[in-house]
Formats: structure tokens, C-alpha cells, sequence
């Protein structure tokens, strides 16, 4: 599965059905997801929509807490959770 | 020795009810005014504490007439009901059930006189812990009740069972005016199509129901068919679009929405098709009940307060109101009070109280939505993020991905940012509780 297509895609989306905008030219590694355009409300239903696309919520089956701060860490925990050994 | 004067069953039955010619009816039974006189007991239940289980409402209404005004005590419980272990928990003289022998005729018990009134206990819709048992005497139940004009056939349509206070009130309302009410036997799990089949075969020209209930029944297309005279709506908050469909739906309908509760009975009611009600009726004189505001909670005094029968808990406070735990606001122009919701049921979400009546409110009032409920998932990352499910009207020709859209519009337009739901999940019903509430 293509975390970073399937986040970078939805990040997309729900910034227009939102009616918000895009505050970056374009969605990097290191673009901080609250600088994006999205909002609180935004990167929660983003978290809550990526869990009916991928299956799967990280967040909850993560024993502490992790806060992403840029597209990267975001990714990356999705991608950790496939696979817990990279 | 008996000073009493005794009456003949006929004589009990007009000094307290005026049964119609066909009491009950369903689309496969009937309790008719002669199988009243037809059908005894051979129990004696003067004075005496009667405990009535169930199958069907049928039977419930008969062993209801034949005992209030007579027993002690009333108590019904439905054979199925969740509330079904308390059954031994308090002590009845008489257990009364469908299996209960039944004589033709041969044995009248003596009906005394309609001064021994009865208490009747009902069993809270247990939706803030326990279900709490409230002692209700027969007077402060029936004080409301309209005798109908002459000349005014009503058909009452039952949606909930009897033994919860909001079907009690309709069936005691038909039973003292002479009324005939239509229903379904089997209220615990009840067909909504069915009872609207009834409701349409036997012209029912009346009914009671929470907004939650009328919310699934405006989508039946055959209720409009119904010449409606009377629409009531309580038990729940009565918001403005669901007046406004109720007018549109049945343009020539008396709209009543009524607060009432099983502990504090009928408080007041509004006729006026506006959600809330009039600043006036606060300390208005004219109101049977009195009643104030504490801290955003509405307190209520009436003389038809019940009591707890099985809780030491008080329902009365020291200064003789009750807290009815529904919170309140003011309009903007201080000219209404407005609901806002269960004091006990509002939701965390990042530091602030919500109420999931105000989503849900929002929600309602847009296009497509035939009812939805909203509520809190906790979440690691998140914290507490409001979920909603929503039920789709029928003739929506929207995707569930625009649907949802416009929700969440709708609701970032209208509410606070952390009102807005989060999660929102297109489901294929909501369950109400047996007292036709959204379960929480």
C-alpha cells in the first residue's frame, strides 16, 4: 500500500471538501501538516477518513502516544505499522 | 360491615373510564368493551398490590382495567422487558399473567367505591443508571387528561408500551374520553411499517410519539395518507424542523409539544409550532406547574410529583422543585427558552461540554437526513473526537460522500469548531430506546 499517495491524496481532499485551502505549493516531507492548510477539525477527520481507507488506525494500537508534526513523521507511522521491522 | 358502597363493574367502568365499543385494536385482535364484562378474574384484587406481566398490550389494558381503581398498587411488567429481574424483587399480593385463569362471567368481583384510588408504579426509561421505579397515584396521572368534546371521534395510535409513562398517558387519556386506540401487541420490538399499517387501517386521528419516533415515521410515504387531528411530541428536545415537517406533513393538525417526565408528570405544553417555550411561563402564575431556572437546569414544582420506590434518592429538593437535569438557554432576544440537553449526557470534547442534542439539531435541520446521533470516541492521538451516525431520508439522491460533506459544512457553519463531528458514518438505522428516545 502507497501510504504516502493515499495520505497525500486525502490531505488533498478533505482540504476542498472542507472548503479550505492549500497552503503549500506542494505537499512534502517536511511540510508541517498544521501549516498545510488543514485545521485541528481537519487533521482530525483526515486521521478518522484514513482509517476507512487503509483499515487501520496506527494511533490507537500504538502503545505510547505519538504526535506527527510534518508529513514525513505521519507517513511514517503508517508505513511502521505495515511493517514494524523498517 | 361493608360501609362501601359497592359497585357493579359497569358502574366502576363509567365513574372512572368511558371505554369505547372497541377499546384496543390490532390488525389480529381486539379487546372490546364486552370482553370486559365477558372476562373475570378470580383473584380478589381489592386493596392489594397487583403485579401485572405480559405478552401482549391487549391483555396489559384488560388486567389494567379490571384493577386500577380497585388494587392498592399497580406494577407492569412486560415478560421480556430488561426490567424483568426486578420482578421479585418487591413483594406483590397478586401476580397477574396472561396464564392466570380467566372465567367467563361466573364470579363479579365486587368493584368498590372510586374512592380507593390506585397507585401506579413505573419503571423510569433507566437511561441515567438503574431504572428507578416512581409511584404514581392515579389522580396526578389523569389530572391532564382532556375529556374530548361529544361529537369527536378520536382514534388514539399507542407507539410505545404502556407500562412507560408516555404510552400510560395515552392509553389512560383514550380510556377516560372513550377513546378507541390502535397499536401491535408487542411493543418491545415493534415494526415501524406495521404500526403505520395499523395506524392507517383503523384511521387513527391522533398521536403521541418522541421527535426521534415522528423523525422515523414522516418516513413512511402512506402516514401522510392519515387525516391527523392531533400530533404530540415530547420525552426529548422538540427542535424547530421537526414542528416544521409535522405542519407540512399534516397542515390541519393541532401540533402539542409537551414536557412532561415520569417523576414530575405533564408540566406544561406549547402549542405555538416554535421550538422551546415562552419566557413567559417561567414563574407564570397561570401554569399548574411553577417553573424556574438554576444554573442553566430547569426546575420544575407540580402536584403531580411521584416518588421513588426504589432508590432512597429524593425527587423533590428542599425548596419543593425538582431537578429535571434538561439544560436550558435564552434565545438572543431573551423572548424563549430553548432546550439544550441532558445534563448528565454531554460530551468532553478537548476541555469543552457539548451536547449531542445541538449536533444532532444542526444536523436534522439540513437536507436528506432523516435522524442521526451524535456522540464521543476517545482517541489516543485526538482525545475526545465527536462521531456522528446519520440515517439517509429515502429519497435522497445524494452519495453518502456528499451527504457527508454538506454535514460537515453545515456544522462548521453553525456550531464551534469542536462541535463538528469528526467521524461520520452513514448507518442503516438508529435505535431508540422502549420509550422511543435515542439510546445514549
Amino acid at each position: 500500500m502507497n501510504f504516502r499517495k493515499i495520505i497525500k491524496n486525502k490531505i488533498i481532499e478533505i482540504i476542498g471538501q472542507m472548503d479550505l485551502t492549500l497552503a503549500v505549493s506542494s505537499i512534502e516531507n517536511d511540510t508541517v501538516l498544521l501549516e498545510s492548510g488543514l485545521d485541528s477539525i481537519g487533521f482530525a477527520v483526515l486521521i478518522s477518513s484514513l482509517e476507512e481507507d487503509v483499515g487501520f488506525d496506527p494511533f490507537v494500537e500504538l502503545e505510547s502516544p505519538v504526535y506527527p508534526a510534518t508529513f514525513f513523521e505521519l507517513v511514517s507511522i503508517y508505513e511502521d505499522r505495515k511493517d514494524p521491522n523498517t | 360491615m361493608r360501609t362501601e358502597k359497592i359497585q357493579t363493574l359497569e358502574e366502576n367502568l363509567n365513574s372512572i373510564f368511558q371505554p369505547s365499543a372497541f377499546i384496543f385494536r390490532t390488525l389480529t385482535s381486539s379487546l372490546r368493551l364486552q370482553d370486559l364484562n365477558d372476562m373475570e378474574f378470580l383473584d380478589d384484587f381489592h386493596n392489594k398490590k397487583v403485579l401485572i406481566t405480559y405478552k401482549t398490550t391487549s391483555f396489559l389494558i384488560l388486567a389494567l382495567i379490571k384493577t386500577i381503581g380497585v388494587a392498592k398498587e399497580v406494577c407492569m411488567l412486560r415478560d421480556n422487558s430488561k426490567n424483568f429481574h426486578y420482578k421479585n424483587v418487591f413483594e406483590f399480593d397478586i401476580s397477574l399473567s396472561e396464564s392466570s385463569q380467566i372465567g367467563t362471567g361466573e364470579k363479579k368481583s365486587s368493584r368498590r367505591s372510586k374512592a380507593l384510588r390506585t397507585n401506579i408504579l413505573i419503571y423510569t426509561s433507566g437511561t441515567t443508571g438503574d431504572p428507578k421505579l416512581v409511584c404514581r397515584s392515579f389522580d396526578s396521572l389523569t389530572n391532564s387528561v382532556k375529556k374530548q368534546l361529544k361529537n369527536e371521534e378520536i382514534i388514539w395510535g399507542l407507539c410505545y408500551d404502556p407500562e412507560k409513562f408516555a404510552g400510560l398517558q395515552v392509553l389512560l387519556q383514550a380510556l377516560l374520553s372513550g377513546s378507541t386506540i390502535c397499536g401491535i401487541d408487542d411493543y418491545s420490538k415493534p415494526v415501524f411499517s406495521e404500526l403505520v399499517e395499523v395506524f392507517n387501517s383503523f384511521n387513527c386521528s391522533a398521536i403521541s410519539a418522541t421527535p426521534s419516533f415522528w423523525r422515523i415515521l414522516f418516513g413512511f410515504k402512506n402516514l401522510s395518507l392519515l387525516n391527523l387531528k392531533f400530533i404530540t411530541m415530547g420525552g426529548e428536545i422538540v427542535s424547530q424542523d421537526i414542528l416544521d415537517k409535522a405542519l407540512q406533513v399534516f397542515p390541519n393538525a393541532r401540533i402539542t409539544h409537551i414536557y412532561a417526565s415520569t417523576e414530575a408528570g405533564v408540566g406544561f405544553s406549547v402549542r405555538d409550532c416554535k421550538e422551546g417555550f415562552p419566557i413567559e411561563y417561567i414563574n407564570s402564575l397561570t401554569l399548574t406547574a411553577k417553573l424556574k431556572i438554576i444554573d442553566n437546569e430547569l426546575h420544575i414544582k407540580s402536584n403531580r410529583i411521584g416518588s421513588y420506590v426504589n432508590s432512597n434518592k429524593r425527587i423533590i429538593n428542599g425548596d419543593g422543585y425538582i431537578s429535571t437535569g434538561d439544560m436550558v438557554k435564552y434565545t438572543d432576544d431573551k423572548s424563549r427558552v430553548l432546550f439544550e440537553g441532558r445534563k448528565n449526557k454531554s460530551m468532553n470534547i478537548g476541555g469543552n461540554k457539548v451536547m449531542p442534542e445541538e449536533i444532532e439539531r444542526v444536523v436534522e435541520a439540513g437536507h436528506y437526513i432523516k435522524i442521526c446521533k451524535a456522540y464521543s470516541i476517545p482517541h489516543p492521538l485526538l482525545g475526545n473526537i465527536v462521531a456522528l451516525d446519520f440515517v439517509k431520508d429515502i429519497n435522497c439522491p445524494l452519495s453518502a460522500v456528499e451527504l457527508k460533506k454538506n454535514i460537515t459544512l453545515d456544522c462548521r457553519d453553525k456550531l464551534e469548531r469542536y462541535k463538528v463531528p469528526v467521524k461520520i458514518n452513514e448507518v442503516k438505522a438508529i435505535k431508540l430506546s422502549g420509550s422511543g428516545k435515542v439510546e445514549r
